[in-house]
């Protein structure tokens, strides 16, 4: 099986993505000379939000973002937690039933 | 000139190992007298460190495998009292799959010693002198021939590390070190037992004689068995993997970036000994199974706790877990398929990617744990909840990490999409599954650094303005970032000149199993 892409150059060219980011950033570069650069600077660039000012309590954070996707899993993760459970005895426990099942696997086989 | 250099070419292999542990001894003794010493002595060690090893590596490229002992058999012996006359010696061994992890701990450690000058501003007397201690352990696992040598060099590093985690973060570090230490002796004398049984058996500690020598019995098998668990534990595999996220998040994020470098010492060490020792006398398909088993929940499961994190260096260390899973997948299909015609088909390629990925891993890894350091260092916390908007105030941090991200990612053209996707190809080819799990886990992966990215740079201004982050932090940073676009970009480059010499040099078992022969 020979790869897709790093062997023989067809699908992977770096040449080709670089060029390809060139055009990209100046694409970019001559947007940027067109915007309007006539703006108040520190006011009109800030986000607007009815007219009030931006609170820090409006900036969700970060254990709360994937809110939904960790309720799903919420079985899953009462599981791992209570593996994680930050107790050198289990740290032990876990390395030598690794050990053991391996061994049966190892002897039996 | 020329003298020196050919001099200093022949003594490499063990001149790589000797001098960081020198300038250890050193650092310690001079930081009695000025404690300003200690950085311009790790810097200069891990310099030359350095050096040695491109010098080894010109001899390991042109020449194949590279052996030394530090004291030859018939000069150096131990008398018994019952009259036994034993050789002493340190025998020592390189080839391209050893010069490969050399590299990988010569270059994280000048950058993590650079990343420290301004980074470390207190305990510089012990974490100088045991930083050294600890690059010398590493070198010395990836270097060594002999399987006592092995234990012991894994020892050094353990302690040392060990030390590492005690010194920093009063609060939490004593609890963490402690943890660190059990497993690590847990796991060092099931390493230790092991070898005691192939040295009763053989009578050697060689590892290219024992190679040779090994018949493949039941007590060979137990040998197997514990050395396997004991590198499978030191190399954070799930569930073996509790200690990472203690020992990587309770030290200086420079500690941490060299952290992975020791992991993957342990995995060289683990495939050394699947591969080099034991070869195809083992049962490869259950053997290399067992190994994907590990990988896959290796990933899995360190992403989805990473997902949970809210402390960044613990969510990284979750994310060197489950990018540990990656290497054990593509070298366990490898070895599954291991002297069968899958193997020139596409277990070959999955090593590569194997090989290739822990090469980058520590690249984009060591990075990312750099840039949390940098974070700690500007805004004075880790943890997710209380940090946001530093991007206003650190836009070349939010680059690199941004840079860091994408790699591990697996994004192009960064390194980490170049040996994703040797690995997804050739995994698809074994087991289709296996590749959409590994395929999944990127995607997960991505999801939890989009979390980090938000948490830590986006959002309102922070209320206090983070410190600004010094030049010498900036600099390990920007090569580290460097090298995960020049390594994405030239990946073809990059696999003929390291990978693929490191992956013959790891299944051709006649050839290392060939060297008992000394330079």
């Amino acid at each position: 099986m020979s790869s897709l892409f790093i062997f023989e150059g067809t699908l992977w060219n770096p040449t080709l993505f670089i060029a390809l980011f060139a055009g990209i950033l100046t694409l970019l570069w001559m947007f940027n000379k067109l915007w309007n650069h006539s703006y108040n600077k520190g006011q009109q660039e800030e986000p607007f939000i009815s007219g009030n000012a931006e609170l820090e309590e409006m900036h969700p954070k970060a254990p709360s973002i994937y809110w939904g996707f960790f309720e799903a899993f919420k079985g899953f993760y009462s599981k791992m937690h209570e593996m994680h459970s930050n107790a050198v005895n289990d740290y032990v426990f876990w390395f030598l039933l690794t050990l053991v099942i391996i061994l049966l696997i190892g002897v039996i086989i | 000139m020329n003298e020196w250099v050919s001099f200093l070419s022949v003594n490499a292999l063990w001149l790589i190992i000797v001098v960081p542990l020198m300038g250890a001894f050193l650092a310690g003794a001079a930081s009695k007298l000025n404690k300003k010493w200690c950085f311009p002595i790790a810097l200069f060690s891990v310099l030359f460190s350095f050096i040695f090893v491109m010098l080894l590596a010109q001899q390991v490229w042109a020449g194949g495998i590279v052996a030394n002992t530090v004291e030859h058999v018939s000069q150096t012996t131990l008398t018994l009292p019952s009259g036994s006359v034993l050789p002493i010696r340190i025998f020592l061994l390189a080839d391209g799959m050893s010069i490969l992890m050399a590299f990988i701990g010569s270059l994280i450690s000048v950058l993590a010693v650079i990343y420290s000058f301004q980074f470390i501003k207190s305990q510089e007397t012990f974490y100088y002198p045991l930083f050294l201690v600890m690059i010398s352990g590493m070198y010395g696992m990836v270097l060594t021939g002999d399987l006592f040598n092995l234990f012991v060099f894994l020892e050094i590093s353990s302690i040392s590390a060990t030390g590492l985690v005690m010194t920093f973060n009063r609060k939490r570090s004593p609890d963490s070190a402690f943890k660190l230490i059990t497993v690590s002796t847990i796991a060092a004398m099931m390493i230790l037992v092991a070898i005691g049984i192939l040295y009763s058996q053989y009578n050697a500690l060689n590892m290219s004689f024992l190679a040779q020598a090994i018949q493949w019995t039941l007590l060979d098998k137990i040998a197997l068995c514990l050395l396997f668990t004991g590198f499978a534990m030191k190399a954070g595999s799930v569930p073996m993997h509790f200690w990472v996220p203690d020992a990587y998040g309770d030290t200086p994020a420079s500690v941490s970036a060299f952290f992975v470098v020791l992991s993957q010492a342990s995995l060289y060490a683990l495939f050394r000994i699947c591969f080099s020792l034991f070869g195809l006398s083992i049962n490869n398909v259950t053997v290399g199974w067992i190994i994907i088993i590990l990988g896959v929940l290796s990933m899995f499961i360190g992403v989805m706790m990473a997902l949970v994190q809210k402390d960044i260096k613990r969510l990284m260390a979750f994310h060197a877990i489950s990018q540990t899973g990656y290497m054990l997948l593509g070298v366990g299909v490898g070895l599954a398929v291991l002297g069968t015609p899958a193997f020139v088909e596409f277990g070959s390629m999955a090593m590569q990617g194997s090989i290739f990925h822990m090469l980058n891993h520590s690249i984009y890894k060591g990075l990312l744990f750099l840039t949390a350091g940098a974070v700690f260092y500007a805004a004075g916390t880790r943890d997710l909840r209380e940090l946001r908007g530093l991007g206003h105030y650190m836009p070349l941090t939010t680059i690199f990490f941004m840079v860091g991200a994408f790699a591990i990612t697996g994004l192009p053209p960064f390194n980490g999409f170049a040996s994703k996707l040797l690995i997804y190809e050739s995994v698809y080819a074994f087991n289709p599954v296996l590749s959409a799990i590994a395929l999944l886990v990127s995607i997960l992966t991505l999801a939890s650094f989009m979390k980090v990215f938000y948490a830590a740079f986006l959002g309102p201004k922070p209320k206090k303005k983070p410190k600004p982050i010094p030049h010498t932090m900036l600099f390990a940073m920007l090569v580290l970032s460097l090298l995960c676009v020049v390594f994405g970009l030239f990946p073809g480059i990059i696999l003929d000149a390291l990978i693929k010499p490191a992956v013959e040099a790891l299944v051709s078992a006649v050839s290392y199993s060939g060297v008992f022969t000394f330079v």
